[in-house]
């Protein structure tokens, strides 16, 4: 990469990491350190919330997925603005009024310290590693792309976040957060200008080339519960997962508690509710226009570079039989593409079949390539997700690159940043103040709070460097991770029924997760945003059930 | 239901419908 580049890299990180030292000035208690003293505006949570989900992986793995799948992906978020207001009038104002750190002490005033700790519990474990595969991500990319051993790339994403969020605490996430987006929705509007410049045909002919070969399909009104993502399965589905994320995961919930009130909290929500679709459209969407941009520019027979360089070391015969192929087949696919765009839109019918056939004939040996790839390295080649580092760093002007790259570790930094103060809240309120030491002065929580950010950031850091070796382990957790999360949801929603007691309530939670495990092992074809639904619904009706039996026990007890 | 419910999910379904109608006529006019 260019100095140029790295001189937007290195000036962007070292901002963010000396403001948000600056604003810890003055912290002294543990409230201002988990909570910011409950005191910031309604649009720095909204962006914050935002950050938090945003993670390098939407920057480069959804943008790929956009280039080669194309926009309906963006169904995926089609629950999310209803589950934002349902949350404004249930959980919010619940959780806002009830003066908590976490999401989790809640659930002790309502049904006692068991289902207390096991949900913290649960939360600790699932979010402890993915918080690595966070920083895991993009660092492999790094890593491949600059021929960086992983330990560095970890270091550059994950050092600058750990000690920022253990000097600043969450004052310093929220207002480097609201810094990471004004970069990342920069980035992203400025690559879609230099496409729409750079692509050589016109932007109504670039939209059909687009559509022909499929990628601006962006509904599908098929109900089956195997599909990944349909629009029945991101409203239904969709919502439940929101309404879990958002409404009980202490990294969402740790956002609006921050807030000055209950209506700044509803806001900050509202923020995404209006402007998730559209921003994840824009992300897609700049994968669309990539997708295009190669359609005139000869694309590497592979984005990753450690793959391309291991076919052609393994078996140069092969790899340039394949090279010569995919040339062969993008040729034509390069004719049929310009003719679209000299033909007038009512009589692109006939251009645009024959493009049809040659883009799945070029697909059908960039496969080819892909599976020759992952026999030579072993491995699953995730090539979707270098072609946007690529582009970027070969084909955007001089300094944007810089940007779009400063875009994917500020992207990394803040889903990080927030998940890093929720875990370490979540420890030191849940875990240490509960059972350990009730009571001491907030200089000595404080400190162990910064111990605690400081503990889970390497131990993030140490999981990202081993990620590869720890692979089908992090694939168990997260799996495991889907099994509660919508029965979490099930047991606040049952918090908010008066009948319901601590009995029902932990049964119900563990109903769920079994439910769930049930379904993940015996049907694995159901696609994973069904699992909420299960979760939650069981959890609910089995907590309610066992609360009116228990009450029913009681009442004939002598 | 509260004054805020009745007030905000209208806009936001408003919101909804007007970014569905531009990916659906992304959808039509192109596919």
């Amino acid at each position: 990469m260019h100095w140029v580049n790295w001189a937007v890299v290195v000036g962007y990180l070292g901002y963010v990491v000396v403001d948000s030292i600056r604003r810890a000035r003055g912290l002294k208690t543990i409230e201002g350190y988990f909570l910011a003293n409950r005191n910031l505006p309604w649009w720095a949570v909204g962006l914050t919330v935002m950050a938090t989900q945003l993670s390098a992986i939407t920057m480069i793995g959804t943008t790929g997925q956009g280039a080669v799948d194309g926009m309906r992906f963006v169904q995926f978020y089609f629950g999310l603005p209803v589950a934002m207001v349902i949350l404004g009038v249930t959980i919010v104002p619940f959780l806002h009024k009830a003066n908590v750190f976490t999401a989790y002490e809640f659930l002790e005033r309502r049904f006692g310290p068991r289902t207390r700790s096991l949900t913290a519990f649960l939360f600790l474990c699932s979010r402890g590693l993915s918080c690595g595969t966070i920083i895991a991500a993009p660092a492999v990319v790094f890593s491949a792309i600059f021929g960086w051993p992983m330990l560095l790339s970890v270091a550059v994403i994950g050092l600058p976040t750990v000690l920022y969020v253990v000097i600043g605490g969450v004052q310093a996430v929220t207002w480097a957060d609201v810094k990471q987006m004004f970069v990342i929705v920069t980035a992203l509007v400025a690559v879609v200008i230099t496409l729409l410049v750079k692509i050589p045909v016109n932007p109504d002919a670039a939209l059909s080339i687009a559509g022909a070969a499929g990628r601006l399909r962006v509904f599908d009104f098929s109900f089956t519960l195997n599909e990944q993502y349909t629009f029945w399965s991101g409203i239904i589905g969709g919502t439940f997962l929101m309404l879990s994320y958002f409404g009980t995961d202490q990294s969402q919930v740790q956002r609006y508690l921050t807030a000055r009130s209950v209506d700044e909290a509803r806001s900050s929500h509202l923020m995404s509710a209006f402007w998730k679709i559209p921003l994840q459209g824009l992300i897609l969407l700049v994968g669309v226009l990539v997708f295009v941009y190669y359609l005139f520019v000869t694309p590497p027979l592979y984005w990753n570079p450690a793959a391309d360089r291991a076919v052609a070391a393994a078996d140069q015969p092969a790899y340039i039989q394949l090279e010569r192929e995919a040339q062969a087949a993008w040729n034509l696919r390069y004719e049929l593409a310009s003719e679209i765009a000299r033909t007038p839109p009512e009589r692109r019918a006939v251009p645009r079949q024959q493009f049809r056939a040659a883009d799945s004939a070029y697909t059908a040996i960039r496969q080819q390539a892909l599976a020759k790839a992952e026999q030579v390295t072993g491995g699953p080649a995730r090539d979707v997700n270098y072609i946007i580092p690529q582009f970027v760093l070969t084909q955007l002007p001089l300094g944007l690159g810089g940007l779009f790259i400063a875009a994917v570790i500020a992207a990394a930094m803040s889903a990080v940043a927030g998940e890093l103060s929720a875990l370490s809240t979540c420890t030191v309120i849940d875990f240490y103040r509960r059972w350990v030491r009730p009571e001491a002065s907030d200089a000595h929580f404080l400190k162990v709070s910064r111990v605690a950010t400081a503990f889970w950031g390497l131990a993030a850091c140490g999981v990202a460097v081993f990620a590869a070796s720890l692979g089908s382990l992090i694939e168990v957790v997260n799996r495991f991770g889907s099994f509660f999360y919508g029965s979490i949801l099930g047991v606040f929603l049952l918090a908010m029924l008066k009948r319901v007691n601590a009995a029902g309530a932990f049964v119900g939670l563990v109903a769920g997760m079994l439910a769930v495990g049930a379904v993940s092992f015996g049907a694995p074809q159901v696609a994973f945003l069904w699992y909420n639904v299960i979760g939650a619904v069981t959890v609910v009706v089995v907590g309610l059930v066992v609360s009116e039996f228990a009450r029913g026990v009681e009442s004939v007890r002598p | 239901m509260s004054g805020w419910f009745k007030r905000i999910l209208p806009r936001v379904l408003a919101a909804e419908l007007v970014a569905w109608a531009l990916l659906a006529l992304l959808q039509y006019r192109y596919n």
